[in-house]
């Protein structure tokens, strides 16, 4: 690949693995909103 | 919450239902298409600018207008817009989030029929064989002797052959597409008779890690196809084809700069639209299952992150990649812009023809594409569904057969009529959603009100999101729409002046009866869904609901 191939597949697979890890880590590992009532 | 409404079971269910909405053929096939058609890596550039300037906010206010229109009793766009403006005609123009999905489910239906349809046909081995790995070919002989007979047996499993070149009214497919066709439908009225948890969300639970699975097992495959034809030209050289930035492009005979050509960032917007759902009335839906204090920010901004992974890292790694690699980078070229569908169901069961237990393989990609569709038909259904729960408080199994009668008719245009669904695809799939979204946006951020709008997305919201979106939903985002709206309107005057049809109907001939026929049965069916709304509108348990929401 050259060098500018690598350079945009990198910024697109950086964003959207970026964007799924923070948002599945927060959902599945974050901490929990306390329910309304309390 | 509204009494009686059903509510999701579970916040990773919700995630994965909403995430198969979105996910579908697009993910796997347009993408793929529209990145090497558009500049290559260039094209991620505006692809990344309408993300974050329409997609992020525009899929935050459609969530947030689910939630509102679901804890008031409506769970589709009709009731919401109602709630959001009051104004008579309010209603009716809501009419648009009934009108599009379902259209869309009527065609959508019959292609997912294909790919579970291709996949029985590829396990079994009763798709054609290309005989032996051959030296590197030009890309005329690629098409003629590999990918010809593949092209035929599409033509021949939707009944196109007998039909050349819209000369023919009727489409005369196989017994067999007929019984895929009933078999998809019968899967959906299971699951949508069920319900909301146990219907949606259990499928969802199922058919996204599936999906997920699949994906990734056919990335890892080839990725790992080496060079079997010619030296240089593996999935790599692929990725290359389909990453590296190409900023001057040949279109219309002239040489133009991609960031600087209105089609570039037309098909970046459009292929937003297209991935994440938008515009459909279908995400308002599936939000309005939830409580007044569920997050809609953080929720989200996941369903729209699994659906960016699905299209930008696995959608990019397979068909472009695998084809490259068997036919090279300008048959590929000639491949992509014949479009999505000579790209799933020409170029890849030829190209899996080739690998030892391609058969299986191809059987994999096709089960892919029909999970796909699948989460997504069901998605296309259920405002419809919501609308005659919630507006006629009928019961959801009747709804359902309801439901099902109107589109085993419908889709059978789709089956039997020459280029009805390709009809239907430009009016719901392609004209509908940028205009919904424009009236949807309109209605939000300027006449509910932009803070009061800010202010509701936020509600229990796990993720506060930069004020920079707010801005963006109310001034950016309505400019892009009217642009790619304008976009499209001169597109389709200057077709229309050209003699031409509708843009974007590929090969349809202009004033073919079938065309014709499809749109009066569209015309119809969108006076069948005013006067639906009018209806429900008038009667008693509105009229008390509207009184006491004005009181």
């Amino acid at each position: 690949m050259k060098p500018t191939a690598i350079v945009f597949l990198l910024l697109g697979w950086t964003v959207a693995w970026t964007l799924f890890l923070y948002c599945f880590g927060r959902i599945l590992f974050g901490a929990k909103k306390p329910p309304a009532s309390e | 919450m509204a009494a009686g409404r059903e509510r999701w079971a579970s916040r990773i269910g919700l995630v994965l239902a909403m995430a198969g909405n979105a996910v579908g053929l697009g993910n796997f096939l347009r993408f793929p298409g529209q990145v090497a058609s558009n500049g290559g890596g260039a094209f991620m550039i505006p692809y990344f600018v309408c993300f974050l300037l329409m997609g992020i906010p525009l899929m935050w206010l459609e969530w947030g207008m689910g939630r509102y229109g679901g804890v008031r009793g409506h769970g589709s766009t009709p009731g919401m817009f109602q709630l959001m403006w009051r104004h008579p005609i309010a209603k009716y123009v809501g009419v648009l989030g009934l009108f599009i999905p379902t259209v869309i489910l009527f065609y959508y239906s019959c292609i997912a029929s294909w790919t579970l349809g291709y996949a029985v046909l590829s396990a079994t081995g009763h798709l054609p064989q290309v005989p032996e790995v051959e030296t590197q070919l030009p890309p005329e002989e690629v098409q003629r002797r590999v990918l010809q007979p593949f092209d035929d047996f599409l033509k021949d499993y939707v009944g196109q052959s007998k039909s050349r070149e819209g000369s023919v009214l009727l489409l005369q497919p196989p017994v067999l597409t007929y019984v895929f066709f009933w078999v998809v439908v019968a899967l959906n009225f299971w699951v949508l008779a069920r319900g909301v948890a146990r219907g949606i969300e259990v499928l969802a639970k199922i058919a996204m890690p599936l999906l997920f699975l699949l994906a990734i097992t056919l990335v890892v495959r080839v990725l790992t196809l080496g060079e079997p034809v010619a030296a240089g030209q593996s999935p790599w050289a692929g990725m290359n084809f389909i990453w590296e930035p190409k900023w001057w492009i040949e279109r219309d005979g002239e040489l133009r700069f991609v960031l600087l050509d209105p089609k570039t960032w037309l098909a970046a917007a459009g292929q937003i639209f297209f991935t994440l759902s938008l515009g459909m009335g279908a995400i308002q839906c599936y939000a309005s299952y939830l409580r007044e204090d569920d997050d809609v920010m953080l929720t989200g901004l996941s369903t729209t992150s699994a659906n960016e992974f699905c299209e930008v890292v696995l959608g990019s790694s397979i068909a472009i990649p695998a084809a490259v690699t068997f036919f090279g980078v300008v048959a590929t070229q000639e491949i992509a812009a014949r479009g999505t569908f000579y790209l799933g169901f020409t170029s890849m069961p030829a190209i899996f023809s080739y690998m030892h237990g391609g058969q299986y393989l191809a059987c994999l990609w096709f089960l892919l594409l029909f999970f796909a569709a699948f989460t997504s038909t069901v998605a296309m259904a259920q405002p419809l569904l919501a609308f005659l729960q919630d507006e006629f408080r009928i019961p959801r199994v009747n709804a359902v057969a309801f439901l099902t009668i109107i589109w085993v008719v419908f889709s059978h245009l789709c089956l039997f009529l020459n280029h009805a669904w390709q009809v239907m695809d430009y009016w719901s799939g392609t004209f509908g959603p940028p205009l919904m979204a424009l009236v949807e946006v309109v209605i939000m951020m300027w006449i509910f009100g932009g803070w009061r709008m800010w202010n509701e997305i936020h509600k229990g919201a796990e993720l506060r999101a930069p004020i920079f979106f707010y801005y963006a939903a109310r001034y950016v985002t309505p400019v892009i729409l009217l642009l790619i709206f304008a976009g499209m309107i001169y597109d389709q005057v200057r077709a229309l002046l050209s003699g031409g049809g509708e843009t974007g109907l590929e090969g349809m001939p202009a004033g073919s009866p079938g065309v014709w026929i499809t749109r009066v049965a569209l015309l119809i069916f969108l006076a069948g869904l005013l006067w639906l709304i009018g209806w429900a509108f008038s009667l008693d348990h509105h009229k008390e609901r509207i009184e006491g929401a004005a009181s």
